[in-house]
């Protein structure tokens, strides 16, 4: 059965799209696709060329740039540029964040987190089991006889309530058999930043084996995020959405094992 | 006649090519960027790659495949390179990221009131992640399948399933709870910051 938020869906971009305007597909098509040589030797070219005769204007954005290198335009548009981009450093979201955990940046960072997240009655008296951080950025991870239960504090996740990010007790309370050298996710998911355009903040996190003691997240653009393993647990955290696809395993022997993550089917209950 | 050579048969091949396809690239360069002068610069990019392989992509099984690959793939790489242009630009224009998206500028439906069920569902789909986007983008406009998607973007089906379940989850929490959005304004979308998509 169609979910009914397909079927709007198709209709609500089939509506936008019909917006296009058609002259601006025209200009697609008048465009002169001709392919250019190097810059190089459009400036040289471009000189040689002028000099005896005029530039025909039938051709595409290219085009622009050939005027504005004859024109000393290069100049102007690299000055462009750098209005853009001139002025301080850009921001980026979730700048600090490490693939692999650090110390806490700044003096105090896991007590405040942790008193941040305790202002979630069910974390009151907790003490968190996994503590992962990663520059600015603090993952708790509380275990009790009812599962596993998270918390995120860090830069944009500052919320209208003032709560930091918190997933509930989870996991039925019996803790599974996991083998020595294996580790089973137990919570994957991902914190909504308070930032502009709308960014994710993923994590993952889980029960070890008892013979591990390094877990590495591999994610599907091959990103490796190495995660805090501690109490029998890991944790990890990034940006983005993308899912752990396979986890490299070490062991107290020094073996590397690699293992499949499991990924959410659709329709999956969040 | 120009110092760039010639007209060939290939590239009027080409160019017949842009006449039929140009106006779907564009349409969904445009529901992926939301800005129609940024998803003219994509389309235009996108065909000057095009185009220099087009001897190759003309013998190819699905050349408007490839093509929307190089497209989607352009725009996954300029999402980021947006988001850092924009926050340039606000912070030069003295401007909030609220009042921003409030100016919306190169949006082309103006005449849809902010708390219309259709200008919440494209504004929640504009506010999700690039990579969402595209892969919701080629489902729901261009009607690929999740093979497709997959191949185009470079990721397993699975990966492909699991992005489209998850963009519907937010899509249909926004859905169901308009007058909250509207209430959150000027943001397009409501930024609390409960955890989410959590599965296990």
């Amino acid at each position: 059965m169609t979910d009914p938020i397909e079927v709007e869906l198709r209709e609500v971009l089939a509506r936008h799209a019909a917006k296009v305007p058609s002259e601006a597909a025209a200009r697609l098509v008048e465009m002169d696709y001709r392919p250019r040589p190097s810059w190089r030797v459009v400036l040289a070219k471009s000189k040689q060329f002028l000099s005896r005769d005029r530039v025909q204007d039938t051709r595409g954005p290219r085009r622009l740039i050939l005027r504005a290198v004859t024109a000393g335009g290069v100049i102007a548009a690299g000055a462009a540029a750098a209005i853009l981009f001139a002025g301080g450093k850009t921001q980026t979201a979730f700048a600090g964040w490490r693939a692999v955990p650090t110390p806490p940046v700044a003096s105090g960072q896991i007590q405040a987190a942790e008193s941040e997240c305790r202002r979630n009655s069910a974390l009151a008296s907790r003490i968190p089991a996994v503590v992962d951080t990663r520059g600015p950025y603090t993952l708790l991870v509380y275990t009790d006889a009812s599962g596993v239960g998270l918390c995120v504090t860090g830069p944009s996740f500052d919320s209208p309530t003032g709560e930091p990010p918190f997933a509930p007790f989870r996991d039925g309370g019996v803790s599974p058999t996991i083998a020595p050298d294996a580790i089973r996710s137990t919570d994957t998911g991902s914190v909504l930043a308070k930032t502009l355009p709308i960014r994710e903040f993923a994590f993952n996190a889980g029960r070890v084996g008892a013979n591990v003691v390094a877990v590495t997240l591999v994610l599907e653009d091959g990103s490796r995020i190495q995660a805090t393993v501690a109490n029998g647990m890991f944790a990890a955290d990034w940006p983005g959405d993308q899912q752990a696809q396979t986890a490299e395993i070490t062991t107290r022997s020094g073996a590397t094992v690699q293992q499949r993550m499991p990924t959410s089917e659709p329709g999956a209950q969040h | 006649m120009d110092f760039l050579g010639r007209r060939d048969q290939t590239l009027i091949e080409f160019e017949r090519f842009v006449a039929s396809d140009g106006e779907d690239l564009l349409r969904t360069a445009y529901l992926i960027t939301s800005d129609l002068q940024e998803a003219e610069d994509l389309v235009q990019e996108c065909l000057l790659r095009v185009v220099r392989r087009w001897q190759k992509v003309r013998a190819m099984n699905h050349p408007g495949a490839y093509v929307r690959r190089v497209l989607v793939n352009l725009a996954l790489d300029s999402g980021q390179r947006r988001t850092r242009r924009w926050q340039e630009l606000l912070r030069l224009d003295g401007l909030s990221e609220a009042e921003f998206v409030l100016r919306g500028d190169d949006r082309l439906d103006d005449s849809t009131t902010p708390h219309d069920a259709d200008g919440d569902l494209f504004d929640a789909v504009r506010a999700l992640p690039t990579r969402q986007r595209v892969i919701v983008v080629l489902r729901y406009f261009g009607d690929f399948s999740e093979a497709q998607v997959a191949e185009m973007l470079g990721c397993s089906v699975g990966t492909v399933k699991s992005t489209t379940s998850r963009s519907l989850v937010r899509l249909r929490a926004v859905l169901e709870s308009p007058a909250e959005e509207a209430a959150q304004a000027p943001q397009p979308i409501s930024v609390g910051n409960q955890l989410r998509s959590r599965s296990r």
